[in-house]
């Protein structure tokens, strides 16, 4: 590996960090400390008054705080900040532009998994929730979520970051130079 | 320079430019002989091709509507290319040749029930001197004195775990991808987008290199975003003209000496089917019904280690590792047809759709957190030709250019579905041969890439479209000119067999143009 070509890469680029320098690095991206007790309790920490700047144009705030709940519920990284989980609801509102049966698709949905948990969606368990998604998985309102959750999340830089997927290589010279071959765990 | 052809000057006409009609048209072209490639696709730029998997998806894709049948995925059966090049810009570049014994299937395999199992009409000996030719033109890796690649660390661990199972056939592939500058292109730099169009040219398309060498002959006119929308013949049943729409919606009619069609296995058949007339009621060349009959892809499936240690799946060339160790024939498994066994990588997008295609949840999440452990091997399988598995046109839609749009309908053979339990569970055990995680399988999560049989070729008018030559039975002047004309298909990635059969076509095409015949 050239030595130069390392030092040259921004750090975004680098792999094999030290934890306590990954947890660093993760933090300057704008994820949350890994393993922080708010996230792991519950599936989301942002509030309907947070939600109403988000200036959706087919979401409402008490919507959209269901679906970046459902988004963290169906994909959950503790590591990764609420934020991530609000472009998802930002990606389905700009689907609703171009389907106009999303909107009532969504209402719907929305219905169904607030009566299946009594009422208030954010205020009932993990264990609530996940067992009312389970109830509507054979759904279209379920394959779409999952669909565009996936695809906004794991299209999402920073997501890629936490994964370990590099995107882009081209304009680092690919791999060739830069540990396309490194594997060192295998018995020669 | 490109030349320019009036529309009334009779020339051979070539519909596509991908492996089999940009080769085909280059062949011609070299030779002094006019040629219009028409290409339903745009022509990109260099500098739009970039790294990003879902970016270059939507500038190459055939995303015209397509009907599913049957096994086939709801909505998008298949993944071919629109775009100058075909699916050149999409390949992988694995060329591996096809096997003696897979042209003469039927002889090899016997009768089976509910196949239209045939041997070719050609045998390996006819065809292996246009594989040597076009792996020379392709410049693929562990022939003529090319190195190979050297193999990337999802390679490693194919290679390791094939060992530690027994198997012995195992190397980074023969592949069309330039280990060191040649012909004009560069050399791989492992950016690990080769399904993407390839940024610095070290994979072979005809994109950059038979399209503009034809265009440099003077004899050659490429007319890209071209639909073509029929193929129309004189009082003689002779094609003489092709019908299109021009990038401007406008239709126009190009005179023709001869026609070459090379759309990929389910647009071929389908002009085919749409160029019907009082002549030709069921379809041009269709006098057998055996057009859209036959459709073949392989047995694809995927298989997905999580790894003790990290792996970075995403770096390097994709298919530069193969275990061959079950390709032979070998009836003990089970089944008949071959297997082979290649790397191949995949974006976290793609594992967290199909890895379990239902998959959610914290467990789930987990798994993709650990992407950078992930190691994968696609596998291939020969897949039998069975007559309901068909082309047809749909009754009620068309496209945007008012063509019916196709319907394709694929159900399994139960050999295949031996093929691919046998195939998994080898598979699996190469990584866990090496103390995987866990291991995973994708099962019919994948559209169709290799398509084959659609216009295929025989000793029999009956139960074929084509001759040995690949020209229709039916009409003297009309050519198949890609993955349409095989007769089975075998294990391996079509390209390099499509590559081969244009270039035996085209001195056939030659020699018949220096005849007068054509």
């Amino acid at each position: 590996m050239k030595a130069d070509g390392v030092a040259s890469m921004p750090a975004a680029r680098r792999t094999n960090l030290e934890p306590e320098q990954r947890r660093e690095f993760l933090k300057l991206l704008g994820f949350a400390a890994a393993g922080s007790a708010a996230v792991l309790s519950h599936p989301l920490s942002l509030s309907a008054s947070e939600a109403d700047n988000w200036n959706l144009a087919g979401v409402d705030a008490e919507l959209g705080l269901m679906l970046a709940s459902i988004a963290r519920l169906l994909f959950p990284h503790p590591e990764l900040n609420d934020s991530v989980y609000v472009q998802v609801v930002r990606d389905i509102d700009a689907d609703m532009g171009q389907r106009p049966d999303l909107a009532k698709l969504l209402q719907n949905m929305a219905a169904t998994l607030e009566q299946q948990v009594g009422g208030d969606w954010l205020a009932a368990s993990v264990p609530e929730q996940v067992q009312a998604l389970k109830s509507i998985e054979g759904g279209e309102a379920f394959f779409y979520l999952r669909n565009r959750t996936i695809e906004s999340l794991y299209r999402n830089p920073l997501v890629w970051q936490l994964v370990g997927y590099e995107g882009s290589s081209i304009e680092y010279g690919g791999y060739i130079n830069r540990g396309f071959d490194d594997i060192d765990w295998l018995d020669s | 320079m490109s030349a320019s052809f009036s529309q009334e000057q009779s020339v051979v006409v070539v519909i596509g430019s991908g492996a089999g009609g940009g080769v085909l048209a280059n062949a011609l072209a070299q030779r002094g002989i006019d040629v219009v490639c028409l290409e339903a696709g745009r022509r990109l730029d260099m500098s739009e091709i970039v790294n990003d998997e879902a970016a270059m998806f939507g500038k190459f894709t055939w995303l015209d509507p397509r009907e599913s049948s049957g096994q086939t995925i709801p909505g998008f059966p298949a993944w071919t290319c629109k775009t100058v090049g075909g699916t050149t810009l999409h390949w992988t570049a694995s060329c591996p040749r096809m096997q003696a014994h897979e042209f003469k299937a039927r002889s090899t395999y016997g009768a089976i029930a509910d196949t239209t199992l045939e041997d070719w009409p050609l045998a390996f000996d006819d065809i292996a001197p246009y594989y040597s030719a076009a792996e020379q033109l392709m410049g693929v890796t562990g022939t003529h004195g090319i190195e190979r690649l050297p193999g990337n660390n999802n390679y490693k661990v194919l290679e390791a775990g094939a060992r530690k199972v027994g198997y012995r056939q195992i190397d980074t592939n023969n592949v069309a991808i330039n280990p060191t500058p040649r012909d004009g292109r560069g050399a791989c730099l492992q950016t690990g987008f080769c399904t993407s169009g390839c940024v610095v040219q070290a994979k072979w398309s005809t994109l950059y290199t038979e399209i503009p060498r034809a265009e440099q002959t003077g004899h050659f006119e490429l007319r890209p975003e071209c639909m073509v929308t029929r193929i129309a013949h004189d009082d003689s049943g002779r094609a003489n003209e092709v019908h299109y729409i021009d990038a401007g919606g406008t239709p126009q009619k190009q005179k023709a000496s001869a026609v070459c069609v090379a759309g990929n296995a389910i647009e071929t058949a389908r002009l085919l089917l749409n160029s019907s007339s009082d002549r030709f009621p069921t379809g041009l060349a269709n006098s057998s019904d055996q057009v859209g009959r036959n459709y073949m892809r392989h047995m694809i499936a995927g298989v997905v280690g999580r790894m003790p240690g990290e792996v970075n799946i995403h770096r390097g060339a994709h298919q530069a590792g193969i275990i061959k160790d079950e390709r032979g024939y070998n009836p003990d498994r089970g089944f008949v047809g071959g297997i082979l066994m290649l790397t191949v990588p995949f974006a976290p997008e793609i594992f967290a759709k199909f890895l379990q295609p239902n998959g959610w949840g914290p467990e789930y999440a987990d798994i993709l957190a650990h992407y950078n452990h992930l190691a994968a091997m696609l596998i291939h399988g020969e897949d039998l030709p069975q007559a309901s598995n068909r082309i047809t046109l749909h009754e009620q839609k068309v496209d945007g250019y008012g063509l019916p749009i196709p319907v394709v309908h694929y159900e399994e053979h139960p050999n295949t579905a031996k093929l691919r339990e046998y195939a998994l569970a080898r598979g699996r055990s190469v990584y866990e041969a090496l103390g995987a995680k866990d291991v995973y399988d994708m099962v019919n999560v994948f559209p169709a890439t290799h398509n084959m049989g659609t216009a295929r070729m025989g000793s029999d008018r009956k139960t074929s479209v084509c001759n040995r030559w690949g020209q229709t039975h039916d009409v003297d002047n009309l050519f198949v000119s890609d993955g349409s004309l095989f007769t089975s298909a075998g294990c391996e990635n079509p390209t390099l067999t499509i590559v081969a059969l244009a270039l035996r076509q085209a001195d056939h095409i030659a020699g018949r143009v220096g005849r007068g015949e054509l």
